[in-house]
């Protein structure tokens, strides 16, 4: 039965969508639609997994073909879908969160001229990223992957007519088919080293495509590359998947695409740009942990990206003024906690991180739509101040949420981290240990600042008349509070022997991680609360006393002990200027340059301002593309010279 | 005295071509005599017809296999496939041509029978095994290409763009005359199968330097034909030009001839010769894949940026024939039929949203379409989304075939180039589909959807979609073609 169950898991989405698209032409019938058919994946997400859990531990994992996707000499490649616990979780997380979100954005999105359309491609997106998550091979994972990545696309540019939001989408699709290039050459390393690409054997047809995880052992001390600098494959290949990762999952050095994905609708912001789509990197990851695990040198690169991701996303939500950029950083930081607990090895931990961190991430960005929606599309947080009485609900849910996300005691937050940080101590990762430490002390204080500034004070802007959003809204808050808080539930540490009912997360993804539970670190635990509490409380009350002293147009208080380091952080530490400046920007030009002297006539806005150089070396060249079939025949004649003589040359 | 042996001819191998040929004949005198000027329509309904006859009478073949004329054409199931394959852009072309030409006032009979010469061309190169028949049928090709170039008669461009061609084309006939008296002169013969076998036996004598210049020169030739850069300079200025099915025929048909030809040359005569040619080749793909992918990133001229994207898929469908194995004709065929359907329906979203008074081809044409089209939007974007090997669609199986291949085959370097070069290629794809999808419309352009219009961007689109999802009928089809023309 589990057979055929989970593939409605993902076919009712799609319903959805092609519903939408072909079907339904009415407001309300579109939310409704979209959300009855998630909330279905939810149900159905619910009953597979306890089936899954009522098999034998050894057995827990379902796979089922639809057709062979690829067939050729070589290369198999179905089309099937698997099921084992990590897909669950990861499904669960998915329809879940994912049906809270349509349910709000049925609220949210009242009155917008395309909602039908903003329906139709959040199914799509759900479709997309259960494929992604269920897939039982890398084509097909892929096939998930590339889909999401162009439902955020659609999503991010889906109010078009504010500039930003087009030229997000196309940074955000662009920067990440850097990752996905590498995701393609680490593939096509996969399948010539194992001639495969399923993850698992799986019979098709009563044959046996083998599965290329189990086969990680048989890389040990291959290489490649040249003989003055080999490489080994294992590493090859897991480097190629971590570039993939640090697209997807907005890692350092491909984080500035998420900043900047906020301009899409708040509700999108929540699902694909905090719980769903940018974890794909990281599920990637804990999937395919055997090949990174064989590569002792991708896995400390995967641990210092991550702690370094961690770090910089942290400081630069410090200085951020805009209510939805502070939770974007915070999604990066938030991510690296989980990338760097995959680079030390800790996978349960990081799936333990991506499940809480999705319910009260979600939360929180929720909770800023609704601030937006009831300040009247305000999300300067210096027009803000003293909105707790206007909203309480939201407030309230808020605060679960920002007490989660830094980690106080019992929320959820606070086990997963823990969990990460206990794993740092007893592995011995010293110095990421104190890095991943400063960042969630970083995150205490960002996010008492942020409550401070929305909740607390008075109204700066008088402008708005603040209220609390309607029912579709509130209810999805508070059930996703109530998540957040005792999320943590599902994987408690052994606090005292003979605890019942400790590291369930754990055991259960025991089958596909092959990993113990962690030991609980009472010092460190100690530590990390009173530092959240500590830093919590001083962002808290910095912005609360100064809170007449914040204003558009002036500095932030902490400007004052920090001087310049401010607009650094305010920045980003200026990566995404520095990819303006040194790639984006010479990239303008060689293509300017190529348009001007090799097709003047198809010169485009895109670009223009050249410098001299090549303005001086178009005009000198630029005869080439003049239309003038003469100097056509005069560059194929040089071309044949060439290939002629290099031919020669080679039989010489 | 001798007497002149005719050697035995079995008609069955070029049956196709007999169909096509013939047919195409007739009609231009019936088209002449029995069809009046305002129904001549009826002439393209024909055409397709006679296409669809040609179809039918290839089915049998694909159980015979055997050569013919002295051995200088060969039928087996590489050709087999082509040959569908290019009777299919025969049909897509003048499905979209039914109502252009009446729009835009260029309808004139002759132009139905130009396409089937043209097609019989393309079939002729699948199935030559000789250095002067593969002549024959490039020139069958370009010839009436030239012609149809210049169709659109009193506007200039057409004009301007069938005189480029034809003083370019004539340029690099002769360059082909010339490498193939070269390579006679060297291994004294110019069947493919026959050069192969001078070329592995030690005691014939051969001189080296005048067969490496020969196959150069018929490289060469074959670079300017599916437009390989330096070779290239062409493209963009014909395809703007010329009346855009086509441009839409020239990009797919002229492109898959030459490569189904020059893989049976390199297979077949010049597997000896690898270490010379793969670097050469080597060199030109790269080049034509990044100077390709480039060069459409500046255009605003839907039509030029479509040539420049063409002249990159040649860079990746060079590395299918680069890589000398059955595998590599596989690929070779899958992408030709991924990029086929891909870019003729591509053409045909141009054609629709094609203003007769001031055709432009601007990028803006697109804006906001899918608010006043949807359908046609969604399939304008399939396309953009297939070019640019994004899944799930028959473009991106196709480059996943074609690399994987291709790094198997010891390409790694020029799969590195062509990965990335792809992923810089979604850039200018993606400008047409934000155009579509986050513009509100502006201006008064109306797309005009003719029913021949529409049946060949769903026939496209449908497939293009299909094939991305279920590949697996047209790979077991590919599977079974083998081939590799000797092997």
């Amino acid at each position: 039965m589990l057979n055929w169950l989970i593939w409605l898991i993902p076919l009712l989405p799609l319903l959805g969508f092609l519903l939408n698209v072909f079907v339904i032409r009415q407001e309300r019938q579109a939310g409704l639609v979209a959300s009855a058919l998630v909330g279905g994946s939810f149900l159905l997400a619910v009953v597979a997994t306890v089936m899954l859990g009522g098999m034998p531990e050894e057995e827990r994992r379902v796979q089922t073909i639809a057709w062979e996707w690829i067939g050729t000499g070589t290369l198999s490649i179905p089309f099937g879908l698997l099921f084992d616990p990590l897909t669950s979780v990861m499904v669960l997380l998915v329809t879940g969160v994912g049906g809270l979100i349509h349910v709000y954005s049925i609220g949210y999105m009242h009155g917008d001229p395309r909602v039908v359309r903003y329906f139709a491609y959040l199914n799509l997106f759900v479709t997309m990223m259960l494929m992604l998550v269920m897939a039982n091979n890398m084509l097909l994972l892929f096939l998930g992957w590339e889909g999401v990545g162009l439902c955020s696309f659609l999503l991010i540019g889906f109010w078009f007519e504010r500039k930003v939001a087009s030229a997000a989408a196309v940074k955000a699709f662009v920067v990440n088919r850097i990752g996905d290039a590498a995701f393609i050459l680490a593939m096509l390393a996969i399948f010539s080293h194992f001639g495969t690409l399923t993850f698992y054997d799986v019979e098709v047809d009563g044959q046996i495509i083998p599965g290329f995880l189990a086969q990680v052992p048989n890389l040990l001390g291959q290489t490649f590359g040249p003989e003055w600098q080999t490489i080994a494959v294992a590493t090859g290949i897991s480097f190629l998947l971590l570039i993939g990762a640090t697209g997807k999952s907005a890692q350092f050095p491909l984080f500035v695409w998420l900043p900047d994905a906020m301009a899409g609708p708040t509700p999108v912001s929540a699902l694909i740009h905090a719980a769903t789509m940018v974890t794909a990197g990281v599920y990637m990851m804990a999937r395919t942990e055997p090949i990174f695990v064989a590569s002792p040198a991708t896995q400390s690169w995967v641990a210092w990206i991550g702690v370094l991701t961690a770090l910089i996303a942290g400081t630069a939500a410090l200085a951020q003024w805009d209510i939805k950029r502070v939770l974007a950083y915070s999604t990066v930081s938030q991510l690296g906690f989980m990338v760097a607990a995959c680079g030390m090895g800790a996978y349960a931990a990081a799936i333990f991180h991506l499940l809480t961190h999705g319910i009260f991430k979600a939360l929180l960005f929720l909770g800023s739509g609704s601030v937006i929606h009831g300040t009247h599309d305000t999300q300067d947080m210096r027009k803000m101040g003293g909105l707790r009485t206007a909203m309480p609900t939201t407030y309230w849910t808020y605060l679960v949420g920002a007490g989660a996300l830094a980690g106080i005691v019992p929320l959820s937050g606070f086990w997963s981290k823990d969990e990460i940080l206990a794993h740092a101590v007893s592995a011995g990762y010293w110095p990421q240990l104190i890095g991943l430490f400063i960042a969630s002390l970083l995150t205490a204080f960002y996010m008492g600042r942020q409550v401070s500034l929305i909740f607390f004070g008075t109204q700066r802007d008088p402008h708005y008349h603040a209220h609390e959003s309607g029912q579709a809204m509130t209810v999805p808050l508070v059930i996703l509070a109530v998540g957040a808080a005792i999320a943590g539930l599902m994987n408690l540490p052994t606090l005292f022997s003979g605890m019942p009912a400790a590291h369930l997360l754990t055991d259960w993804l025991k089958p596909v991680l092959h990993e113990e539970a962690g030991k609980f670190n009472p010092l460190l635990a100690l530590f990390a609360t009173l530092g959240a509490v500590g830093m919590g409380y001083l962002g808290w009350s910095v912005y609360t006393r100064n809170a007449a002293k914040v204003k558009v147009g002036g500095q932030d208080p902490a400007y004052y002990y920090t001087g310049d380091i401010w607009d650094t952080l305010e920045a980003a530490w200026y990566v995404d200027t520095l990819y303006q400046r040194a790639v984006v920007g010479p990239f303008r030009s060689i293509g300017n340059f190529l348009a001007q002297v090799f097709d003047p006539q198809g010169i485009d806005g895109l670009v223009v301002g050249t410098g001299r150089f090549f303005g001086w070396v178009a005009t000198g060249v630029r005869q080439l593309q003049s239309g003038y079939v003469r100097m056509y025949a005069l560059v194929f004649t040089v071309g044949v010279v060439l290939v002629l003589s290099f031919m020669l040359m080679i039989a010489w | 005295m001798d007497s002149i042996q005719i050697p035995p001819i079995d008609f069955r191998l070029i049956a196709p071509l007999l169909v096509v040929t013939t047919w195409a004949m007739v009609l231009l005198l019936v088209d002449v005599f029995a069809i009046p000027a305002n129904r001549k329509k009826l002439t393209g309904y024909l055409a397709i017809a006679g296409l669809v006859v040609a179809g039918l009478v290839a089915i049998p073949l694909w159980d015979v296999s055997g050569s013919t004329f002295s051995n200088m054409v060969v039928l087996d199931r590489y050709s087999l496939i082509l040959t569908w394959i290019f009777l299919i852009i025969g049909a897509l072309t003048i499905t979209m041509a039914l109502d252009y030409l009446p729009r835009h006032g260029i309808e004139q009979g002759e132009f139905y029978p130009l396409i089937m010469f043209a097609v019989a061309g393309m079939i002729l190169m699948a199935q030559g095994t000789d250095l002067i028949v593969l002549f024959l049928g490039v020139e069958l090709l370009s010839i009436t290409l030239y012609i149809l170039t210049g169709f659109a008669y009193p506007r200039l461009t057409s004009e301007e763009a069938a005189m480029k061609y034809l003083v370019l084309g004539a340029f690099a006939a002769g360059f082909f005359i010339y490498g193939i008296a070269l390579t006679y002169g060297a291994v004294g013969t110019t069947n493919l199968a026959l050069i192969a076998e001078r070329l592995a036996d030690p005691a014939a004598e051969t001189n080296q330097l005048l067969l490496l210049a020969g196959a150069s020169l018929i490289l060469i030739t074959f670079a300017f034909k599916v437009a390989l850069v330096p070779f290239h300079m062409w493209t963009p200025d014909v395809y703007e030009g010329s009346p855009t099915p086509v441009a839409a025929f020239m990009s797919v048909g002229t492109k898959g001839a030459s490569f189904a030809a020059l893989l049976r040359i390199l297979v077949t005569a010049l597997p000896a010769l690898e270490p010379f040619w793969l670097p050469v080749l080597g060199m030109l793909a790269a080049l034509t894949m990044i100077i390709g992918n480039l060069g459409a990133l500046s255009q605003t001229n839907v039509k030029r940026m479509l040539a420049y994207s063409s002249v990159g898929h040649a860079g990746y469908i060079l590395l299918s024939i680069m890589v000398v194995s059955e595998r590599g004709a596989q690929a070779f065929l899958f992408y030709t039929l991924a990029y086929t359907l891909t870019n003729l329906g591509a053409f045909a979203v141009v054609i629709a949203l094609e203003q007769r008074s001031n055709a432009t081809w601007s990028l803006d044409d697109f804006t906001g379409l899918y608010k006043r089209q949807p359908l046609l939007a969604l399939a304008m974007a399939v396309f953009m989304f297939s070019l640019a090997g994004v899944p799930p669609t028959a473009g991106f199986m196709a480059k996943f075939y074609v690399f994987t291949t291709a790094y198997e085959g010891g390409l790694g370097w020029l799969v590195l180039i062509g990965v990335l070069t792809s992923a810089l290629a979604v850039f200018f794809y993606l400008r047409v589909v934000i155009r579509m999808f986050m513009h509100e419309p502006q201006g008064e352009l109306e797309p005009t959807l003719d029913r021949g219009l529409s049946a060949d961007i769903a026939i496209a689109g449908g497939l293009t979609l299909l094939f991305g999802i279920v590949p697996a009928p047209i790979i077991f089809l590919v599977e079974r073609s083998l081939v590799a023309a000797g092997g």
